[in-house]
């Protein structure tokens, strides 16, 4: 099995988000240099350097924090030398791979007037060739694509790319599709796998929305841990809801027993930090007879109030035969 | 002239399927499971499609296909949406592309997606929209949804299911995802990759005037509608389709050309089976088809595992749609929603806000029983025979979104359950004074909506409590204010003429977009599938959702419910025309509160939307049909109340 790892990348700065794929046997045997060309120009030189390297240091670039998580791929390395703008260098990058973008043009109010990537999803490799129609392929991508980081501000010009103002919030690259087709991919607890990104996650007082999870429904053991931020929780929650509309609580024996929505009445499952992180078990009993998706919340309760976080879980399915 | 919006959002999305849905076996789902009693042939049911049966529509579509030189993709599902099998020719364009002709390019216009998940969703919509009353296929729903109806008809007001083609999408927390070897595998209603489809070839299947299932086909690369209806096209999905419904027929009588709406006849196809170049009589058997020369069947990641299996028989509980039992509902003949275990899905229950105002558990009955029994008298507008009366599907939420109840009449249209959630909880959000909050929330551009209501209404709309039924909401979300007049400026919810198109309607698919194209990666191999549909923040732990765990409905049906002016709710109501469904949800309601005595009901009519008049136009609450009852000659039902 081909074991691998997803590199999370978080534009700190800008809010944006970019999630890549790299082995991680050679996840760091990398070598590439950065210079600066000009105030807004820079260059890299890679020698079999993984994208999600490339990608991961451009955001550094940027100012971005970088997390890593777990998930696979097998193919995507860089040589040479790129130079341009980050926008251009990004979109360099991703033109060879079949990907979608969403932005957002000139806004007529005028408020902004610029062009916002709200979003880039790396799918990985081109298919095979044009479809019998002419149904639109990666290997397109390219030119239509280029307008992808060109500014739409009247009066500029289409003056070269501003990655500031160009990548806000919410951006993400993705490459982990092709080896999540593995149909017994690793997993940080028995029988689950997170479904993209597995850097503990923060719970918030407005919650979150915690990326899901797919489980064997035969042998579930689904445990959560979030990261707490040098908070010391005072108590430790688990909720769950059933097709009926009835709202569950987990107690400390892992029992589900009513919950009136009062957070009063919250039972402590009294879970201990460890090395900054907090681990939850929710379930851990056999889904078979569940619906699903099922939805759980994880909470802890500090000094200032309750913090949680949302996520659903889904049946792993086999690979399609 | 109103504030522009030259486009919102782009899509500019390239899908490949990595690694296209592996072939089977040659030979291995034919025969591989049989219907029982059952099927077509049965005479006097049980109804449902058999493996024989669908391997028999498929083998007529794609001798069809051969005739007519295409390889196409074919599904056939079951009423209830369960994908029964998918079979892709050899040759056949694996990524079709989204595109209405009208040279926009944001939204979902240019979009590649699998030519599976097209299929699936014309098969969906064929038997989505349709009933033992009335037999719709996509090329109806094409002359329902645009800017006009009928389409290209000038200063006429948009179709009358202005919006439905996003419901029942993959994010819905109504609609049931495929789970292989789980109790809820065959659970309905499925959801529909792409929601509703306006491309022609999605055609509804019936056994015995018994609707049973639907068929999709894709053949052309094109994934889109048909924007001149004055014509009669010659649509080789549409011919291919209608190749395999023989013997699986719509009944002529409910056929949508024999429906009008507004005076004007609905179009069920453009060709019959006397435009067909092949005889599908003479089809070859299935097994012959199969194992890759001609063509075989296909997994579709998140739909089916491959092999042919056998469709559900509606109305039964591993349908996921039965009679009640619980007597909950008096004498109506209700109908439910149930889970893998024959578990009530959505029963009544109380309001979660824990303010002391939420609707009880007994009111929500009553509110649910009411509106029952207003749609058994109401006279229904889309079924024939003439005379009967409405089948439609109820839903009751509270204001955090939470379904507090949803109910149906026997023959309800499937796709109104997926729909009447989505005007509830619409319904209830944009009369919410924390509307604009949420919104905004997301950031842009959805928040951009919010500046531009607030522009367009005024400076406090979406946060100062103002009801809106999902008339009023719709009214502002179409591509000319006032709705139909042409060269007017757009609603504030809604993207400016230039461009909008039925792929890129404006706030209603950017609430959602992000989801479609992740289940996009989803069906191409990414592990995740459990998004929500909207970036909207969830409301609080119990919930675990937004207010909008569906998306929103922007054609009418709804209407927020309140105590003594305060807002605690809303019904919405999906199935029939939209007037009857404005007046199942809105008398529902009073009659309701009448009943009930506790202060629930309408809003208060000082508060309601139609004492707006943004530019200079008042906005409409809801519109209740004329003559409107089979049982008294009653008139002006709605009036005062």
């Amino acid at each position: 099995m081909d074991l691998t790892r997803i590199f999370r990348l978080r534009l700190s700065a800008l809010g944006l988000t970019l999630m890549v794929v790299a082995h991680p046997a050679t996840a760091e045997d990398h070598d590439f240099k950065l210079s600066r060309v000009s105030h807004q120009l820079i260059s890299a030189e890679a020698d079999n350097v993984h994208l999600g390297q490339l990608l991961r240091w451009l955001g550094a670039h940027a100012g971005i924090d970088v997390e890593t998580t777990a998930a696979a791929d097998r193919h995507l390395r860089y040589s040479g030398t790129l130079t341009g703008t980050v926008g251009e260098l990004l979109q360099q990058l991703l033109e060879n791979e079949n990907y979608v973008v969403m932005f957002s043009p000139a806004d007529h109010h005028g408020a902004r007037g610029k062009r916002k990537v709200a979003r880039i999803l790396v799918m990985g490799p081109a298919g095979d060739g044009r479809g019998a129609r002419g149904a639109k392929r990666p290997e397109n991508a390219p030119a239509r694509d280029a307008a992808l980081f060109e500014e739409d501000r009247p009066g500029t010009g289409g003056a070269g790319p501003k990655v500031g103002d160009l990548l806000p919030a919410s951006t993400e690259v993705s490459t982990a599709v092709q080896t999540t087709k593995d149909p017994a991919p690793p997993g940080n607890a028995p029988g689950s796998i997170k479904a993209a990104g597995d850097g503990p996650e923060r719970l918030l007082p407005s919650g979150t929305a915690l990326s899901s999870m797919l489980v064997d429904p035969a042998h579930a053991h689904i445990t959560r841990t979030v990261q707490l931020g040098g908070e010391v929780p005072l108590a430790t929650h688990v909720i769950t809801k059933t097709t009926d509309g009835r709202t569950l609580q987990r107690t400390a024996l892992g029992e589900w027993v009513p919950w009136d929505r009062d957070e009063a009445t919250l039972i402590d499952n009294r879970f201990t930090p460890s090395g900054g992180t907090l681990t939850f078990k929710v379930d851990d009993e056999s889904l078979m007879d569940r619906f699903f998706p099922i939805s759980y919340t994880v909470a802890y309760r500090t000094e200032t109030g309750l913090k949680f976080g949302v996520f659903s879980v889904m049946p792993r399915q086999p690979a399609p035969r | 002239m109103g504030p522009l919006r030259s486009y919102r959002w782009i899509v500019l999305a390239l899908i490949i399927l990595l690694g296209a849905p592996s072939c089977l076996p040659e030979g291995k789902s034919a025969g591989s499971t049989s219907g029982s009693s059952g099927g077509s042939g049965s005479g006097g049911g049980p109804y449902f499609l058999a493996v024989a049966d669908t391997e028999k529509i498929i083998a007529q579509a794609v001798q069809e296909s051969q005739a007519r030189g295409k390889a196409s993709t074919i599904a056939v599902v079951d009423r209830v949406g369960n994908v029964l099998g998918v079979f892709r020719m050899t040759g056949a364009d694996t990524t079709v592309t989204i595109t209405s002709g009208r040279g926009v390019t944001s939204g979902l216009e240019g979009v590649g997606v699998p030519d599976t998940l097209a299929a699936i969703a014309k098969a969906v919509t064929g038997a989505y929209l349709s009933s033992a009353g009335n037999a719709f296929t996509s090329r109806t729903a094409n002359q329902i949804i645009q800017e006009h109806f009928n389409p290209k008809e000038t200063f006429a007001p948009s179709g009358p299911l202005f919006g439905v083609q996003f419901s029942s999408l993959p994010c819905s927390d109504l609609s049931v995802s495929f789970a292989s070897g789980m109790p809820q595998a065959f659970i309905g209603p499925k959801r529909s990759p792409l929601g509703l489809s306006a491309d022609p070839g999605g055609q509804p299947l019936y056994v015995d005037d018994d609707l049973v299932g639907g068929i999709g086909v894709i053949s052309d690369g094109i994934y889109g509608l048909d924007l001149d209806i004055s014509d009669v096209d010659t649509d080789d999905d549409e011919l291919i389709a209608i190749a395999g419904t023989f013997g699986f027929e719509a009944p002529i009588d409910i056929r949508a050309n024999h429906i009008t709406v507004e005076g004007k006849s609905l179009r069920f196809a453009d060709g019959s089976t006397t435009d067909l170049i092949s005889n599908p009589a003479l089809a070859p058997s299935f097994a012959s088809l199969t194992g890759g020369v001609v063509g075989d069947v296909v997994a579709v990641t998140g739909y089916n595992d491959g092999p042919i299996v056998v469709g559900k028989e509606f109305g039964e509980a591993d349908s996921g749609i039965r009679a009640d039992i619980s007597g909950a509902f008096g004498s109506l003949n209700a109908f439910i929603l149930v889970d893998g275990a024959n578990v009530p899905r959505f029963p009544p229950i109380a309001g979660t806000e824990g303010t002391g105002d939420d609707l009880t558990q007994a009111e929500v009955i009553t509110i649910l029983t009411e509106a029952l029994s207003v749609a058994f008298r109401a006279r229904a507008q889309i079924r024939r025979p003439l005379g009967s009366h409405a089948q439609v599907t109820v839903s009751v939420v509270d204001t955090n979104g939470e379904v507090l109840g949803i109910v149906r009449t026997p023959d309800a249209p499937i796709f109104g359950t997926d729909v009447s959630l989505q005007k509830a909880r619409t319904a209830a959000f944009f009369s919410n004074t924390v509307a604009a909050a949420d919104l905004n929330s997301v950031g842009a551009p959805i928040s951009d909506y919010v500046t531009d209501v607030q522009a367009f209404v005024g400076p406090t709309a979406l946060a100062d409590g103002i009801a809106f039924s999902d008339r009023a909401g719709g009214n502002l979300a179409r591509p000319f204010y006032t709705d139909g007049i042409d060269g007017n400026p757009h609603g504030p919810f809604s993207r400016t003429f230039a461009d909008w198109s039925p792929f890129s309607t404006g706030l209603q698919l950017d609430l959602v977009v992000g989801n479609l194209v992740e289940h996009l990666l989803f069906v191409a191999g990414a592990p995740d599938d459990t998004g929500k549909c909207t970036g909207l923040p969830i409301v609080n732990m119990g919930t675990m959702a937004s207010r909008l765990a569906n998306g929103i409905q922007i054609f009418p049906g709804s209407v927020p419910i309140y105590r003594n002016g305060t807002l605690i709710g809303g019904i919405g109501v999906s199935g029939d025309g939209i007037d009857q469904d404005d007046m199942i949800s809105f008398l529902g309601l009073h009659n309701a509160g009448v009943a009930l005595g506790t202060g629930v009901g309408n809003a208060p009519p000082g508060i309601r939307a139609d004492t707006l008049a943004p530019q200079g136009t008042l906005l409409r609450y809801v519109n209740c049909p004329f003559s409107p009852f089979l049982d008294t000659n009653e008139q002006n039902v709605c009036a005062g109340k």
